[in-house]
């Protein structure tokens, strides 16, 4: 059972509201005991990835047909992992980005 | 072509809500109601993509509620809706339960757009047009600023985000969620109020839709925030900091 962070990211790093999150996730681990994982989506990740990977564990999804942020396949992406991942609780920072695709994933 | 607009009764955010002492919702014969500002938006754009094309488009209304909500469905029809629909419902509703009522009307009626507020000013949920997307399997384009069509089938949108304006290609049928800034929407005047009172409202019951809505999210306590503070002029920056550092000990 895990805990699935979705970080968001510039290209080049992970932003900071993502760290929020994730410290919102290792707050709520610690008491139930799931796993963390940070999900990273988009296209050409190496940079973003390795920048995460310096805080959790982080699940990669690259491809360049995922370069720009659209609902429907974050959405479908972000389930996907979740059932895959077998995540209780998706998190993400509060911002437009996940507001306009978390609930659709939901 | 047909837009659906979803709209909600919402208390008005001029007046204050007060909330039941226990706790558990507000005091619903108290509060003042309206059309949520944010779907009287997507209905004034329903209405201006009507007026631009001059023929050929409706706009249904469509609210999910008891009784009461037939008041701003008639101020949908007022401001220039062609048709309003209720779907009877008198139970606690979630972004989630009205997602899946809302597709179940799409379902039925077929619309090309569904042009809804993005967020509802009593929850600020946010949730409803992307779960409905989503149940659908539609394209959306939340926070709109801007629409306008391509062709007939594709729209370009000008999103609101943190970062700025991103404009997004859909192709209908879509789901779009309106913010702020893309209009202003008419005010309806009272002759048209009057005659919008003996205008049909076509009632269904969620039964005859084939959903059950149960909603996920189940509100526990509601209570006002109490704002604590004290506020002090200081005569100068020197009596800050010896306040800050003898009163407030904070420094």
């Amino acid at each position: 059972m895990s805990i699935l962070v979705v970080a968001e990211h510039d290209g080049a790093h992970a932003r900071p509201g993502s760290f929020s999150a994730l410290a919102v996730a290792r707050d709520l681990a610690a008491r139930s005991g799931e796993r963390v994982e940070l999900l990273v989506v988009g296209s050409g990740l190496d940079s973003v990835a390795a920048d995460a990977a310096r805080f959790a564990p982080v699940i990669v999804v690259d491809q360049p047909l995922l370069a720009n942020p659209t609902a429907d396949r974050y959405a479908q992406i972000i389930a996907d992992v979740a059932k895959a991942r077998d995540a209780v609780s998706i998190i993400a920072n509060s911002t437009t980005f996940a507001k306009d695709i978390l609930p659709r994933a939901a | 072509m047909k837009i659906l607009v979803p709209t909600k009764r919402v208390p008005s955010t001029d007046e204050g809500v007060r909330i039941r002492p226990d706790g558990s919702g507000i005091e619903d014969a108290a509060a003042a109601y309206i059309i949520n500002p944010f779907d009287a938006i997507a209905l004034e754009e329903a209405l201006h993509i009507r007026e631009q094309r001059g023929s050929g488009v409706e706009v249904t209304a469509v609210a999910v509620g008891n009784a009461n909500f037939e008041s701003e469905l008639r101020t949908a029809l007022a401001m220039g809706a062609d048709r309003a629909i209720r779907v009877d419902f008198d139970a606690a509703l979630d972004p989630w339960s009205v997602a899946q009522v809302l597709a179940a009307i799409v379902r039925r009626e077929k619309p090309d757009l569904v042009l809804m507020g993005k967020q509802a000013v009593d929850d600020d949920s946010n949730q409803a047009g992307q779960m409905l997307a989503g149940l659908l399997d539609w394209p959306q384009a939340t926070f709109a600023s801007k629409i306008e069509f391509l062709e007939s089938v594709r729209l370009s949108v000008a999103r609101e985000t943190d970062r700025g304006l991103e404009t997004v290609i859909v192709r209908l049928p879509a789901v779009v969620t309106t913010d702020l800034r893309l209009n202003e929407p008419r005010y309806a005047s009272l002759p048209a109020l009057m005659k919008a009172k003996k205008r049909p409202i076509e009632t269904i019951s969620h039964r005859d839709l084939g959903v059950s809505p149960e909603p996920k999210v189940r509100i526990v306590h509601l209570e006002q925030v109490a704002i604590d503070r004290v506020c002090v002029r200081v005569a100068d920056a020197a009596e800050l900091v010896h306040r800050l550092r003898y009163e407030a000990k904070v420094i």
